[in-house]
């Protein structure tokens, strides 16, 4: 069954040209350039129920605006867009009462009290049950480790503490989609393995269709089979993030360190070079030469060390961003 | 409608344990809204003290309409007034009006009680003692039916603020920094303090017509000492109901607004 | 002198921007104020009489006309929540390290929104003392407007260093504005601007008279109606002279003790 399916949507924003100065000021008065910026592009996509997708792009791609259409918050102003056959905007409370959005730059925990003053809110708002409501903290503070940090204002708790418990706070209801804009935003390596491994757990376990934004790669790579990019607002790839790494990873990385110092020309042959310091150069050769070329270094060259890596999932997100300008 | 009250209930008891949480400042901040209450009492003596009638009005008829306009102010001042004023622009600032937008709750209804102000809640306490000591020392008879009306058309008065209040506070949609329209409401509210009898001319006629600050206590009041005029409650409840219609359709406008322009 | 100058010239830009919240400020406390003025023409219309407590209806109006100019330089001021945040989050620090007297700074930025809120309720008062030119009385002489200027200036600088000093208490509390908003409270009263102070029974005004709050309306009012001595008048500008040394001294004390305590635990 199709969870969300998203056809041809577009947002635009409007603004009006600011113009500097005092004499500027007074001319916008009456004369205003208007401004618009296509912050999403006619984008059309469709997810399953219970599938995990990352939505991947750089700042101002549009990853949020798109969120914020499907939960309701924004209009769209044009194409059509349905979550679970609701169409987002009209905010429905029924259609209200089955999703949930956590957003990793706001908090809507209170900031001076318990978390758990703030889960009750959410309980009434919607209309969890008692027993249902008691089950499910239980279960999210074994699953979490929160147990002890529930009863402490929400202002003390570190930032990995408090997107666990903002977490909670948007799961209580048993959201049937989810959207996660940024969860691990700012957070310590530590913490952000955590909340992954909680996503991943949560997903399998509750068949929840989640839709997750990044720009942590690692988020994605970890979580998600498939995987949407988008940048200046519109869709450059939507698949297997998989095939995505076989097609793009044409060439490997080797790095090679010396014994002397080595004049760099005497590379260039061998690959692209990428990093050259004296002793130590970073190449980039095509799949099919590696091999070749790896022995004819370590046969023409001192060679001290050598080092053979795939590219990196960054490496090939920034290449299709780049061509993609 | 029980979701609504316990949502209420909620939002009371989060915000006593805030306040409660910088202890002086709550006590000195319910001193000070106590004394602000006599405050007003006392200024009326003063001017008692120099003059027998003001307006008609005589000094215990005048400490009904008093008593009247702080039962009005309390009552806005701990449920929407901030709320509205000075809350939602904040939310609006910090984006996270986002969130209200994404539950099953009216997003008026939540933007309007979210905090609900218990200082203003305990010096409210002051108010019942005022009206205690009005029964005692300066109510005549009154029939039950006058006091029906009175509350009837306090309900109204409320009705009329709230609703001004809403489309004042739509504006903070377009413009973010909106708190100088809540300090604004303030001091407009501030003038039903006075009997609207002072006014003569074209400002009485705003002031009971146009721009209705009669009947937060001024209307009300006079209903209570028994001079009722018909056709003016008539004319009250067409207006009040008009612009219910009018700020509904105002934060609908701005609800679209925010969903089509914000980013 | 000059850097402080700068920091006027900053704020001044800054104030503008909010300029549609502080214009609505003043002309709340504005029609607050006329509905004062419309309570006092029917108090003499009832009346029938010239005189009421000592005032003529021209001098009553012009006293709270007045006194609503005043307040928009003296009331409607910040009233220390800035320097109440600037110290509670931290901001401190940053001004610190610069070669800059932070209370100087707070001060000049203080007076720039005097000036801006003044000069805006300079602008509607202008139009009402027009429309009610018949009402209002010019200046008892010369130079009773001058000590008129003078006393007025003075009660700004009064006001600043009392919110000053109940606005660094932040050193050693999470909030300050309880105390501030009980002085406000208070001195919606007692600096005479609703009413002039001579209106109250005597025990109030015995009261009145011990505390600082008269200089800012009251005294500087009654010296522009002419209805103070020269005697009085001196009496009252050494008295209000020594209120202001009084609470520098408290508040360089106060600032010392709070640095000390700021540096030594940080914030």
């Amino acid at each position: 069954m199709i969870a969300i399916s998203v056809k041809n949507l577009s947002k635009n924003f409007e603004y009006y040209k600011k113009v500097p100065g005092l004499f500027g000021a007074f001319k916008s008065l009456f004369q205003r350039e208007k401004l618009i910026t296509e912050a999403v592009k006619s984008i059309s996509f469709s997810v399953e129920e219970g599938e995990l997708v990352g939505f991947l792009g750089p700042n101002g791609a549009g990853k949020t605006t798109t969120l914020k259409m499907l939960s309701g918050i924004l209009y769209p102003s044009e194409g059509d867009a349905k979550v679970l056959d609701y169409t987002p905007w009209q905010r429905q409370k029924e259609y209200q009462k089955q999703f949930a959005i956590v957003m990793g730059q706001k908090n809507q925990l209170w900031w001076d009290l318990p978390a758990m003053e703030s889960f009750s809110l959410n309980k009434e708002i919607y209309e969890v049950p008692n027993d249902q409501f008691k089950k499910t903290i239980d279960y999210f503070s074994n699953l979490l480790d929160i147990s002890d940090i529930l009863n402490v204002q929400v202002r003390k708790l570190s930032l990995g503490q408090r997107m666990k418990c903002e977490l909670v706070a948007a799961l209580l209801h048993n959201p049937k989609v989810l959207f996660l804009d940024e969860p691990t935003i700012g957070l310590d390596v530590v913490s952000q393995q955590k909340i992954r491994e909680f996503i991943k757990k949560y997903n399998k376990e509750r068949k929840t269709t989640i839709l997750l934004t990044s720009h942590y790669m690692e988020d994605v790579v970890q979580l998600c089979q498939r995987v949407i990019i988008i940048n200046k607002g519109g869709i450059i790839y939507d698949g297997d993030i998989q095939r995505l790494i076989d097609q793009y990873a044409t060439h490997k990385i080797v790095t090679i360190t010396f014994k002397n110092d080595i004049a760099v020309d005497q590379l260039t042959l061998l690959g692209e070079i990428v990093e050259f310091d004296k002793r130590r150069v970073v190449l980039k050769i095509p799949d099919q030469n590696v091999k070749e070329n790896a022995v004819r270094i370590l046969t023409a060259f001192p060679v001290d060390d050598i080092l053979i890596d795939e590219i990196k999932v960054e490496e090939i997100i920034r290449h299709i961003f780049q061509t993609n300008k | 409608m029980k979701k609504y009250l316990k949502i209420i209930w909620i939002f009371s008891k989060v915000n006593l344990q805030n306040q409660m949480a910088y202890r002086p400042s709550f006590f000195l901040a319910v001193l000070g809204k106590a004394t602000r209450m006599l405050i007003l009492i006392l200024l009326f003596r003063v001017i008692y003290f120099n003059t027998p009638l003001l307006a008609g009005w005589e000094y215990k008829d005048v400490f009904l309409l008093a008593i009247t306009y702080l039962t009005v102010e309390s009552t806005i001042l701990t449920t929407f007034h901030r709320n509205l004023s000075y809350y939602l622009p904040d939310l609006l600032k910090k984006g996270d009006f986002d969130f209200l937008l994404t539950k099953p709750l009216n997003p008026l209804f939540y933007s309007s009680f979210r905090i609900i102000d218990l200082m203003d809640l305990t010096s409210s306490s002051l108010v019942i003692f005022l009206w205690y000591y009005y029964f005692t020392h300066y109510a005549s008879a009154f029939s039950f039916l006058s006091f029906i009306l009175y509350l009837i058309l306090l309900g109204f008065g409320l009705i009329f603020l709230f609703s001004l209040l809403v489309i004042f506070a739509s504006s903070a949609f377009w413009t973010i920094n909106a708190t100088g329209l809540g300090r604004f409401f303030e001091d407009i509210i501030r003038t039903g303090r006075f009997p609207t009898d002072v006014f003569k001319g074209a400002f009485s006629f705003l002031f009971l017509y146009v721009f209705p600050i009669a009947t937060i206590a001024t209307v009300p009041s006079k209903a209570f000492l028994g001079t009722t005029n018909w056709p003016y409650y008539v004319y009250l409840v067409v207006f009040t109901f008009i612009l219910t219609l009018i700020s509904k359709k105002v934060w609908n406008y701005a609800l679209k607004h925010y969903s089509s322009a914000s980013s | 002198m000059k850097k402080y100058l700068a920091v006027a010239k900053a704020t001044w830009q800054e104030y503008l921007t909010y300029r549609t919240n502080l214009f609505l400020e003043v002309i709340g406390g504005f029609v607050a104020q006329l509905v004062i003025i419309a309570v006092w023409f029917s108090i003499f219309r009832d009346l029938k009489t010239e005189i009421v407590a000592g005032y003529s209806l021209p001098e009553m109006i012009t006293y709270l006309l007045g006194a609503g100019i005043i307040n928009s330089f003296i009331l409607i001021a910040s009233q220390g929540d800035e320097i109440n945040d600037d110290i509670n989050r931290g901001k401190l620090s940053g001004f610190l390290v610069k070669p800059l007297s932070v209370p100087f700074y707070w001060l000049s930025r203080d007076l720039c929104r005097r000036a801006l809120t003044f000069i805006l309720g300079m602008g509607e008062y202008l139009v009402i003392i027009l429309i009610l030119s018949n009402y209002f009385i010019p200046p008892f002489s010369l130079a009773n407007f001058f000590m008129f200027c003078l006393a007025v200036l003075l009660g700004g600088i009064l006001h600043f260093f009392l919110f000053y000093i109940f606005s660094i208490i932040a050193f050693w509390m999470d909030q300050t504005w309880g105390p501030r908003f009980v002085i406000r409270v208070i001195m919606s009263i007692a600096t005479g601007s609703l009413i002039p102070l001579s209106l109250f029974p005597a025990n109030w005004q015995l009261v009145f008279n011990l505390l600082p709050f008269k200089f800012m309306a009251y005294f500087p009012l009654q010296i522009y109606l002419g209805k103070v001595s020269v005697s009085e008048i001196i009496l009252g500008f050494s008295a209000l002279l020594v209120w202001i040394s009084a609470l520098i001294g408290i508040s360089v004390w106060i600032w010392e003790k709070g640095l000390k305590k700021y540096s030594a635990y940080g914030n």
